[in-house]
C-alpha cells in the first residue's frame, strides 16, 4: 500500500494538466507516516485551517475520498474485511471440528434456530435436540425435534481444540453443549457439521486464490513492463506468447492439464499443482494491459529525464514505471480473485481439483454433484452461498477501486 | 488489405501449430501408451501370457510408429489428422476419437454460437440502455443484470435450475439432447423444438453470464462516443435523440466490441461446457470430463485441440472483420 503514498511522480502529463495544483505541489515529499495520516480524509480536512502551510493531498487520500463516496465499493470492502477475519480465525468461528464424524447425525437438515421460548427472548439462538427413528413401513429415517429441551450453545465457550498461530486454543464463538446438536446448516454424509466445514473451507479456497493471484500478477506485470519498456524483438515475441495464452479456451485447457497430473500425489501436492495450473493463463491479460500502460508512460518526459540523468534501466522500471502501473495492477488483482475462486470451486466441484481430506468450498459442493443427493439433501448446496458472497464482495470492491483509482479525472 | 490478410493467416496458422504441439505433448505426458493398454487388455481378457503380450506390444508399437522419435511421431499424428481424419484411439470406448467427438462437437459449437449471438445482442441492447440513461433507472437495472450475470457462478445457476426443473417442476427434458422418439427421426421443426426444450437451460445460463461483459464494454464505449463533438453537432442540428444514438453513436461504439469478440467466444465455450457438464447434456463437456476421470488422454487432448482451433478461427474472423471496417487496423498491422 505504501507504494502509493511515497513519492509518487505525477501520474500522467494529462492528469497533471487537468489538475495543475495537485501535480505541482506533489514533490513536497511526505513521509510514510504523514501520508498515512493524510489518508484519513477527516483529519486532513479538519487540520487544514489550523496549519498555516497548505498541504496537498496525497494520491492515496484522494483515492480514499473518492472511494468513500461509493456505497457499493464500501460494502464490498467491509465484506472483504469480514471474510478475511473469518478466514484467518476460521477455527474460532466453527462450532464443530470440521473433520469430526458423528454417526448418529447423518444428513441432518439445517436445524431451525429459535430465539423465543416460553421463558421469553434468548439472545443466543438455541435448537431443539433431535432423535432419529426409522419409519416401520417405508424404512425412511425420520428426524424428530424434542421441544422440551433446549440446546443453547455457550458464547465464547470451550470446544474442540485447535491451533492458532502456534498456540493451542479451544475457545469458539459458539460452542454447542455435548450430546445436543446445533447444526445450523445441517450435516453431511458422515455427520460432519456443514457450517464448520464451510467456515474452515474458506481457508483453502482463499489460500489458493491468493497464491494463484500472486503468481499471475507478479508474472503478468513483470512481463508486461519488460515487454513495453524493452520493446523491439523481445516485445514482439512476448506478445506472440500473450496472444497464444489468450487464444486458449480456459476450462478445456485446465481439464487437459488436470488429465496429466500423476495419480499418486498427496492432496497437498495436488493443491500446489492446481495452483500452478490456474496460474498458467491468467498472467496474459494483465501482461497485455500493463504493457499498454508502460508504453504510454515510457514516452513521458520524466522517463526521458531519468534516462538523460543516467538512471539505470532497472531503476527506471522500479522507481518510475512500476509505481505508475501499480494502481491498475491493484484493481486487476482485486477483480482476479473472484474469478479464481469460481474456477477453483468448479474444478473441485467436479472432483478434479482439491482432493479430500482437504476442505474447500468447491469440494464441499462436490456432494451436490449427484442429482439424487441434490434432491434429497439440498442443503449440501449451501457452500455456494459462501462462494457467492466472496465473489460479490471482491467484485464490488474491485469495481469501486477501479472508479476511484483515477482521482484526477473528474 | 492483402498484406494484412496474409499476415493474419500466418499468425493464425502459427497459433494452430503451437496448439497442436501442446496437444501432442499432453497425449505423450502420462506414462504408458496405446500399446501398453492393448497388451494389458489382451493379457487380462484375451488370455495372452506375459511374453506373448510383450511381442504384441512390440508389434503394435511398430505398426503405429510409437517406437519412433517424438518429432516423427508428431508429424505422423498431424498427417493422420489432416489427410485421413484420424485423431487417434479412445482407450475406453475402443473406437476412433474422431467418431466419438464428431456429433457432440457440432452440438457444442451450435449451442455456444447461439449463446454467443444472444449474449451479444442482449448485451449490446442493455449497454445502449445503460449509456443513454446513465445514472438513471434504466442504467441501474441494466448494470444490476450485468453485475449478477458476472458474479453468480455458472455451475451454481445450472445446479439451481436443475434442482428446480427436476424436483419442483418435474421437467422431463433433462440430461439428454433429444427425447426418445426424436433420436433417429429426420430433421423437422418438431425435432428442433424438442432440441430447444433440452438445451434452453444451457443457453440461458451461458448467455446470462456472457451478456454482462458485452454490456459493460458497450456501455463504456457508447459513453465515450456520446461525449464526442460530432454527437453534439448532430444534436444541435435538431436530429431526434433516437437517430443520434442509433445512427451516429452506436455504429462508432460497436468497433471495440468486435475486437472483443475474440475474447468473448472462449468465454462462451467454457460456459457451455460448464453448464452442459452439470446438466449432463451430451455435448463435448461431459465427454471431456469423463475422459479425464478415466484417463482417456486421446479424447481429452483431441477435444482440447478442436476447441482451440475453433477459437483461433473465430479470432481470425474477428480480426478480419475489424480490418474490413477500420482502415487504421489493417494499415497498422500488428495486434
Amino acid at each position: 500500500m505504501t507504494v502509493f503514498g511515497e513519492d509518487r511522480p505525477p501520474r500522467l502529463l494529462l492528469d497533471a494538466t487537468l489538475a495543475p495544483n495537485v501535480g505541482a505541489a506533489r514533490p513536497a515529499a511526505e513521509t510514510a507516516s504523514e501520508s498515512q495520516q493524510a489518508a484519513d480524509g477527516l483529519i486532513a480536512d479538519s487540520a487544514g485551517p489550523e496549519r498555516r502551510a497548505v498541504r496537498s493531498q496525497t494520491y492515496l487520500s484522494l483515492v480514499w475520498r473518492r472511494f468513500r463516496r461509493n456505497s457499493l465499493g464500501m460494502t464490498g470492502a467491509a465484506l472483504v474485511l469480514a471474510i478475511a477475519v473469518v478466514t484467518i480465525f476460521a477455527n474460532f468461528f466453527s462450532p464443530y471440528d470440521p473433520i469430526a464424524r458423528n454417526r448418529d447425525l447423518i444428513y441432518v437438515p439445517p436445524q431451525a434456530l429459535h430465539f423465543f421460548a416460553e421463558d421469553g427472548f434468548h439472545l443466543i439462538p438455541f435448537t431443539y435436540p433431535l432423535s432419529t427413528q426409522i419409519d416401520d413401513s417405508t424404512f425412511q429415517v425420520v428426524i424428530k425435534e424434542d421441544s422440551t429441551r433446549k440446546c443453547t450453545p455457550v458464547f465464547l465457550g470451550r470446544g474442540w481444540s485447535y491451533e492458532l498461530f502456534g498456540f493451542a486454543a479451544d475457545r469458539h464463538l459458539f460452542s454447542p453443549p455435548a450430546g445436543c446438536p446445533w447444526n445450523v446448516v445441517g450435516t453431511d454424509r458422515e455427520g460432519r457439521d456443514v457450517l464448520s466445514r464451510m467456515v474452515v473451507g474458506s481457508q483453502l479456497t482463499m489460500a489458493i486464490a491468493m497464491i494463484v493471484v500472486a503468481l499471475s500478477v507478479t508474472f503478468g506485470s513483470l512481463i508486461g513492463i519488460v515487454s513495453g519498456y524493452v520493446g523491439g524483438l523481445t516485445d514482439h515475441w512476448i506478445q506472440r506468447g500473450v496472444e497464444f495464452a489468450l487464444a486458449l479456451p480456459e476450462v478445456p485447457f485446465y481439464f487437459a492439464l488436470v488429465a496429466i497430473i500423476p495419480r499418486d500425489l498427496t492432496p497437498l501436492e495436488i493443491v500446489f499443482i492446481v495452483c500452478a495450473i490456474l496460474s498458467s493463463l491468467r498472467w496474459a491479460q494483465l501482461a497485455r494491459e500493463v504493457r499498454g500502460k508502460t508504453l504510454a508512460i515510457s514516452r513521458l518526459d520524466y522517463v526521458a529525464a531519468a534516462e538523460a540523468v543516467g538512471a539505470s534501466r532497472w531503476r527506471i522500471v522500479v522507481r518510475h514505471i512500476l509505481p505508475n502501473v501499480m494502481s491498475h495492477v491493484v484493481v486487476a488483482t482485486t477483480l482476479m480473485i473472484p474469478s479464481i475462486i469460481l474456477i477453483e470451486s468448479f474444478l473441485s466441484f467436479l472432483g478434479i481439483g482439491v482432493q479430500p481430506p482437504m476442505i474447500s468450498w468447491g469440494l464441499l459442493l462436490n456432494a451436490a454433484q449427484n442429482i439424487q443427493n441434490l434432491g434429497s439433501y439440498p442443503w449440501s448446496l449451501s457452500p455456494v452461498v459462501a462462494v457467492l458472497i466472496a465473489v460479490m464482495s471482491f467484485n464490488m470492491l474491485g469495481d469501486g477501486l477501479r472508479d476511484a483509482i483515477d482521482p484526477y479525472q473528474q | 488489405m492483402l498484406r494484412f490478410l496474409v499476415r493474419r493467416i500466418v499468425s493464425a496458422l502459427g497459433l494452430v501449430f503451437v496448439v497442436s504441439m501442446v496437444s501432442f505433448l499432453l497425449i505423450k505426458a502420462p506414462p504408458g501408451d496405446y500399446a501398453d493398454y492393448a497388451a494389458t487388455l489382451a493379457q487380462s481378457q484375451g488370455g495372452l501370457s506375459y511374453e506373448q503380450s510383450l511381442v504384441l506390444k512390440q508389434e503394435i508399437r511398430e505398426r503405429l510408429g510409437l517406437n519412433k522419435p517424438l518429432v516423427e511421431q508428431y508429424v505422423h499424428w498431424v498427417e493422420g489428422m489432416v489427410l485421413h481424419g484420424d485423431f487417434g484411439p479412445s482407450y475406453v470406448f475402443n473406437k476412433p476419437v474422431g467418431e466419438l467427438i464428431n456429433d457432440r462437437f457440432w452440438r457444442t459449437l451450435g449451442i455456444a454460437s447461439t449463446c454467443h449471438v444472444l449474449a451479444t445482442l442482449i448485451g449490446v441492447g442493455l449497454g445502449i440502455i445503460g449509456a443513454v440513461y446513465q445514472h438513471r433507472w434504466g442504467d441501474r437495472i441494466a448494470s444490476t443484470i450485468a453485475f449478477l450475470g458476472m458474479t453468480i457462478p455458472r455451475f451454481f445457476m445450472a445446479l439451481v435450475i436443475l434442482y428446480w426443473l427436476a424436483f419442483v417442476v418435474g421437467y422431463q427434458y433433462i440430461g439428454a439432447i433429444y427425447s426418445r422418439e426424436y433420436i433417429f427421426a429426420p430433421f423437422s421443426f418438431a425435432k428442433l423444438w424438442d432440441l430447444f426444450k433440452h438445451v434452453w437451460p444451457i443457453i440461458f445460463v451461458a448467455a446470462f453470464g456472457g451478456l454482462a461483459y458485452n454490456m459493460r464494454v458497450m456501455r463504456g464505449n457508447l459513453l465515450d462516443v456520446l461525449r464526442q463533438p460530432y454527437i453534439e453537432a448532430a444534436r444541435a442540428k435538431g436530429l431526434p435523440g433516437s437517430t443520434v444514438v442509433l445512427k451516429h453513436a452506436v455504429p462508432n461504439a460497436l468497433h471495440p466490441l468486435i475486437m472483443y469478440q475474440g475474447i468473448a467466444m472462449p468465454y462462451m465455450l467454457s460456459g457451455e461446457l460448464e453448464v452442459a457438464i452439470v446438466l449432463g447434456v451430451p455435448t463435448v463437456g461431459p465427454l471431456m470430463l469423463d475422459s479425464l476421470y478415466r484417463g482417456d488422454i486421446w479424447v481429452t487432448a483431441t477435444i482440447f485441440l478442436w476447441l482451440s482451433v475453433i477459437l483461433v478461427v473465430a479470432n481470425f474472423f474477428a480480426d478480419v472483420a475489424l480490418g474490413l471496417i477500420d482502415p487504421r487496423v489493417r494499415e497498422a498491422g500488428s495486434v
